[in-house]
């Protein structure tokens, strides 16, 4: 039996993602590093030093935005 | 030449620069590096999965170097306050670059909703640099709900069009109580002389260095004028005369 997994939504795309998986398993498995990376779920912020508690939830819209270049 | 202090944080050099539309990162960091700034605007933007880009951070961040997130793309002061707090997450700093413009066809900033999300955001503990128009009395308002800074339009972004608003920028500087930064459309480092000759404390620079032929140059000469405009207004410029006033004795030695 594989691990149960749960749908999210992340930037408007539905990926699968592991039951109980946080903030921080997103990211690994996403392969990005946590710099000048930021987080909402439903459109509210999620503070850095909260991600790992962060459990994702089954239909969770989330918001990901990443440091780029601009004036 | 004067230090300049925002915030209770001093800075050296009065050029902050914008990091949009350089060809490379690496010529970006050059230019950086070149224009002796020690505060740079960053933006953000939703991550896209299948696109491995270059990280731009590792090329910006120094420890003389404040990074300055800016809220563009936000239209009105709801979506404004919510990228700030996902800037203030991305990049580990309250200091932010506040801009609100609805419109992109000319990228003016909203008075309203910028003075709105001002007196939101200070009361939120960010450091508040709002982009707003070279208006006098919205200036002394953004001052009043507690802006770090005002950044009035010299010309419309990306325009490189100079100092079209020196009659309401010299009012702004006149009045202010928190240091004015001109931001956006200065298109030449003697735009930005003129700007630091009128009083301004820095000037905000981006498409002028990051579209040369030469950045890197560019990113020089504008250290230079800059400079030179500051040190120009601290010795203090002679006064305008409409008539000749003579350099040399005129006693004659002729006759």
């Amino acid at each position: 039996m594989g691990e149960e997994k749960i749908n999210i939504t992340l930037n408007n795309k539905e990926i699968s993602i592991k039951k109980g998986a946080s903030l921080v398993d997103l990211l690994s498995v996403l392969d990005k590093k946590p710099e000048g990376i930021a987080f909402a779920i439903d459109c509210k912020v999620v503070k850095r030093q909260d991600w790992e508690a962060t459990k994702l939830e089954e239909g969770a819209q989330i918001t990901m935005i990443k440091a780029v270049c601009g004036g | 030449m004067q230090k300049l202090t925002i915030a209770g944080k001093e800075f050296s050099s009065r050029l902050f620069l914008g990091t949009g539309k350089f060809s490379s990162n690496e010529l970006m960091e050059k230019s950086i590096v070149a224009s002796g700034c020690e505060m740079v605007t960053v933006a953000m933007k939703r991550i896209d999965l299948d696109n491995k880009e270059d990280d731009m951070l590792k090329h910006i961040i120094h420890p003389n170097i404040q990074l300055l997130p800016n809220t563009s793309g936000a239209r009105d002061a709801k979506e404004a306050i919510f990228a700030a707090q996902m800037g203030r997450e991305a990049f580990g700093t309250n200091w932010l670059k506040l801009e609100i413009h609805p419109d992109p066809r000319h990228l003016l900033p909203d008075p309203i909703e910028t003075l709105k999300a001002t007196e939101a955001l200070v009361k939120d503990g960010f450091i508040v640099l709002p982009y707003c128009q070279a208006d006098p009395v919205l200036c002394k308002h953004l001052e009043e709900a507690g802006a770090a800074t005002v950044m009035p339009l010299a010309a419309p972004i990306g325009t490189n069009k100079g100092l079209r608003t020196e009659d309401f920028l010299r009012l702004i500087i006149e009045q202010s109580n928190v240091p004015v930064v001109v931001d956006a459309g200065l298109g030449a480092p003697s735009h930005a002389a003129s700007a630091m000759e009128l009083g301004a404390d820095a000037v905000l620079v981006n498409t002028a260095i990051a579209v040369a032929g030469d950045p890197v140059a560019m990113a020089t000469a504008f250290k230079g004028a800059v400079e030179a405009g500051r040190i120009a207004y601290e010795a203090g410029l002679g006064a305008v005369s409409f008539e000749a006033v003579a350099s040399s004795p005129l006693t004659a030695f002729l006759d």
